[in-house]
């Protein structure tokens, strides 16, 4: 005889219709005439079902990357401050402003108006060393988050694209951060320039043409610093942020990657709903950003320009050296043995091509082969959604995964 | 944990058993514990009260900011031991900072302490497409092709494609104008040459005096440029200034290597070099008295001035061009010519056949 099957009691319209209707807070009614508006033109509601209670796991090195976005927003939004009174030009002036050990100085207008804007506009300075302080942070968080994904092995399938979306990331940058602190036009940011148009110069067959077409002719010129600002303030921005937007939309399809614990499989995220959890937490964290910049801007001097002076192509301060994440191509200059071949009527310059351009193709390069090489290394094919090393990934592959 | 919340169905691609991983029974999600503020009603209300005074504070700081903007002068300046800063600098970024960061720990405090903290669950799928939707756009795919005609007329596809080629040629070329062509012609116009001439002067760099060998002790070095410069003004003063910067140093001929071909280019022990470093540009200055070495502090490279500005160490591979100088009829340090290779980083088209190097004479 059989037992008895278990029966599931699934009629509980009796016990619904004692619940009475849940009365909607004071919010919902204020916003439900406008809600609907959006929702008879877009589908608002449908739009956000998907994402509104998507799980997030949790742990503190998740909060890496989301600081270089944060503090990317910081440098848009303090950027566009500055873009406001900052003139990219490089015809000179002579320097009327308040700072008095500069007066009557003959300088480049982008070097009296990045005065102007420590000395004569107010919270200009503040803004000026949020804009460079987050910069460093940009980069930083980049740099370590780029670890964290290594460490984790969360470059491996499916997230390869994402992986180098992120070195791409990486690089540009680099190279906004250059940009950036070579538009003041100050001591400093000349020398870096003046290096630049070196490095440019040492490239084999079409060195000439590019530094000439890089700066309209001979160095200095007057069109570097217009041109930098083009690609400091539109260019590379409109790359960073349409590289940023695919970054996100690629962690949201492929779900956030997680640490083993118990309940954690490779099938499932375990975490916190976007709402409310994640929606306080993240929002929180990028005013917690913002705030600790603001407070750096206040309260930690960075790239005094009105110290150094305006360039001049003759003279140099001692200790001349980039932002520190430029320093492995610094570093990789200075240890470089000095060959150089002369061969015939040419000069071929590999004291400064190898280190410069050389070393850093290297750098980006070995990062974006690396999850392929692994892949081809370990033979994994499968999809892997939490930390792993190697080695495991090969016993996951004989398991229940699917290819 | 049948009272978790979850999201989704389980995906029947990515399979969640991993027996092999863990050879031990997945024990699954482990119990909600409680915080102190779920169970303790009145630890949920001071952390209430937390988080309602940090977004308190806000306002405050807020028109704090607003106040200072209007009210504190720009040249007030305060004073913490041996640092100072500005104080209108200081305040705006204080209100403004803590405003934010009061704002951003409140609601990180809201949800740590309030919001419900039960962990929930999603499925994961697969990143690759349903086998149907393969199907499905590949079948459409071939069916679209059809209807557009591009499997019978195959000459609009491969024309297209050779379009879609060229189509780029212009937006290249649209660049050629980016810089002057360095040809031949405009190098040796240009960076193969400096404003150096016979008889210019050389002068001060800052006072635009010159300078006479007398005034020029053994062992002091004065940065010159040549006098002609102060006819130029805007970009082509600064394009010239970097490439005819010169250094000018006197040294004791007795204790310094002079070669021959070079006897006749100093004046008593006094040489003129370029100062722009022939690594990658930058103003060489730091000069080392006693060993006559000059040394480039953007990377170190080290010349010798005593020994036809050879390089002694350092990243640099050509010595510092000399520029051949002698006394004009007033007494006044002038240039001979111009400098006899082109001073400054290397280039691809630059002919260093006839630099300076060791053992020449």
């Amino acid at each position: 005889m059989a037992e008895p099957a278990a029966t599931i009691n699934d009629d509980d319209s009796a016990v619904r219709a004692e619940t009475p209707k849940k009365e909607l807070g004071p919010v919902f009614k204020v916003a439900a005439g406008p809600t609907k508006w959006l929702d008879d033109r877009v589908g608002l509601a449908g739009l956000g079902r998907p994402f509104f209670r998507k799980v997030f796991p949790d742990h503190w090195s998740f909060l890496l990357g989301e600081i270089a976005l944060y503090s990317f927003i910081v440098l848009l939004l303090s950027g566009v401050f500055l873009t406001i009174w900052f003139k990219p030009s490089m015809s000179e002036v002579e320097y009327q402003g308040s700072y008095e050990l500069l007066r009557g100085i003959t300088m480049s207008d982008a070097y009296a108006s990045t005065l102007d804007l420590s000395f004569d506009i107010r919270g200009g300075l503040l803004l000026r060393q949020m804009h460079h302080w987050a910069a460093m942070l940009f980069v930083a968080a980049m740099l370590t988050h780029s670890l964290r994904i290594f460490f984790t092995g969360a470059f491996r399938k499916p997230r390869e694209i994402n992986w180098l979306i992120g070195v791409s990331l990486i690089g540009l940058g680099l190279v906004e951060g250059f940009a950036g602190y070579s538009l003041p036009d100050d001591l400093l940011s000349g020398t870096g320039l003046r290096f630049v148009d070196g490095l440019i110069r040492a490239v084999p067959l079409i060195g000439t043409w590019a530094e000439f077409f890089v700066f309209g002719g001979e160095f200095p010129g007057e069109l570097i610093v217009p041109r930098l600002y083009m690609v400091h303030i539109l260019l590379l921005p409109a790359l960073i942020l349409g590289l940023i937007a695919a970054h996100l939309a690629l962690v949201v399809y492929h779900k956030h990657t997680q640490y083993p614990g118990p309940g954690r499989t490779n099938g499932n995220v375990v975490g916190y709903p976007v709402f409310p959890v994640y929606a306080a937490k993240a929002g929180g964290f990028f005013l917690i950003v913002f705030g600790v910049l603001t407070l750096m801007g206040a309260t930690m001097q960075i790239n005094p320009v009105w110290v150094f002076g305006p360039y001049n192509p003759a003279e140099i301060t001692a200790g001349s050296q980039p932002d520190w994440y430029m320093g492995f191509v610094e570093g990789a200059i200075r240890i470089m043995p000095n060959w150089e071949w002369h061969i015939g009527s040419t000069t071929w310059s590999w004291n400064v091509f190898l280190p410069g351009i050389g070393v850093m193709t290297l750098f980006f390069g070995i990062m974006a082969i690396y999850p392929f090489v692994e892949a081809w290394v370990t033979a994994t094919s499968v999809s892997i959604t939490y930390w792993t090393v190697p080695a495991t990934t090969r016993r996951v592959r004989r398991s229940a995964l699917p290819p | 944990m049948s009272e978790d919340t979850t999201h989704g169905r389980p995906s029947s691609e990515i399979a969640t058993v991993d027996e092999e991983r863990y050879p031990v029974p997945d024990p699954g999600l482990e119990p909600h514990l409680p915080r102190l503020t779920d169970v303790d009603e009145k630890a949920a209300d001071r952390a209430t009260r937390q988080v309602a005074t940090f977004f308190g504070l806000v306002p405050v700081l807020s028109i704090g900011f607003a106040v200072v903007y209007f009210a504190v002068p720009g040249d007030a300046y305060l004073d913490f031991g041996p640092l100072r800063a500005n104080t209108r600098n200081l305040l705006l970024g204080l209100t403004f900072g803590l405003a934010l960061l009061f704002l951003g720990v409140g609601a990180v405090q809201w949800a740590r302490k309030l919001m419900d903290d039960r962990e929930m669950i999603d499925y994961r799928h697969g990143a690759s497409s349903s086998d149907d939707d393969k199907t499905y756009m590949l079948t459409e795919l071939d069916k679209a092709a059809d209807e557009a005609k591009l499997t019978r007329r195959k000459i609009i596809g491969r024309t297209l494609i050779a379009a879609i080629a060229t189509i780029l040629l212009p937006m290249v070329v649209g660049l050629a104008d980016l810089g002057p062509w360095p040809t031949k012609k405009k190098r040796a116009e240009t960076i193969e040459r400096t404003i150096w001439a016979p008889g210019v002067r050389v002068v001060n760099d800052v006072t635009f005096e010159p300078i006479k060998p007398e005034n020029v002790e053994i062992g002091q070095l004065v940065n010159g440029e040549p006098a002609n410069l102060q006819d130029l003004e805007g970009s082509e003063y600064q394009i010239e200034k970097a490439k005819a910067a010169v250094i000018v140093v006197r040294m004791d001929p007795n204790t310094i290597t002079i070669p021959p071909s070079r006897e006749t280019w100093q004046i008593g022990g006094i040489l003129c070099y370029s100062k722009i470093c022939t690594h990658v540009g930058c103003p060489i200055s730091l000069w080392e008295q006693q060993t006559h070495h000059l040394l480039c502090p953007c990377h170190q490279s080290t010349f010798d001035l005593g020994d036809a500005g050879l390089v002694v160490f350092g990243p640099a591979k050509r010595a510092l061009p000399q520029l051949p100088i002698a006394v004009d009829a007033e007494g006044y340090i002038v240039a001979q010519r111009d400098f006899l290779v082109p001073p400054g980083p290397s280039f691809f088209e630059r002919d260093s056949r006839n630099d300076f190097k060791r053992g020449d004479n």
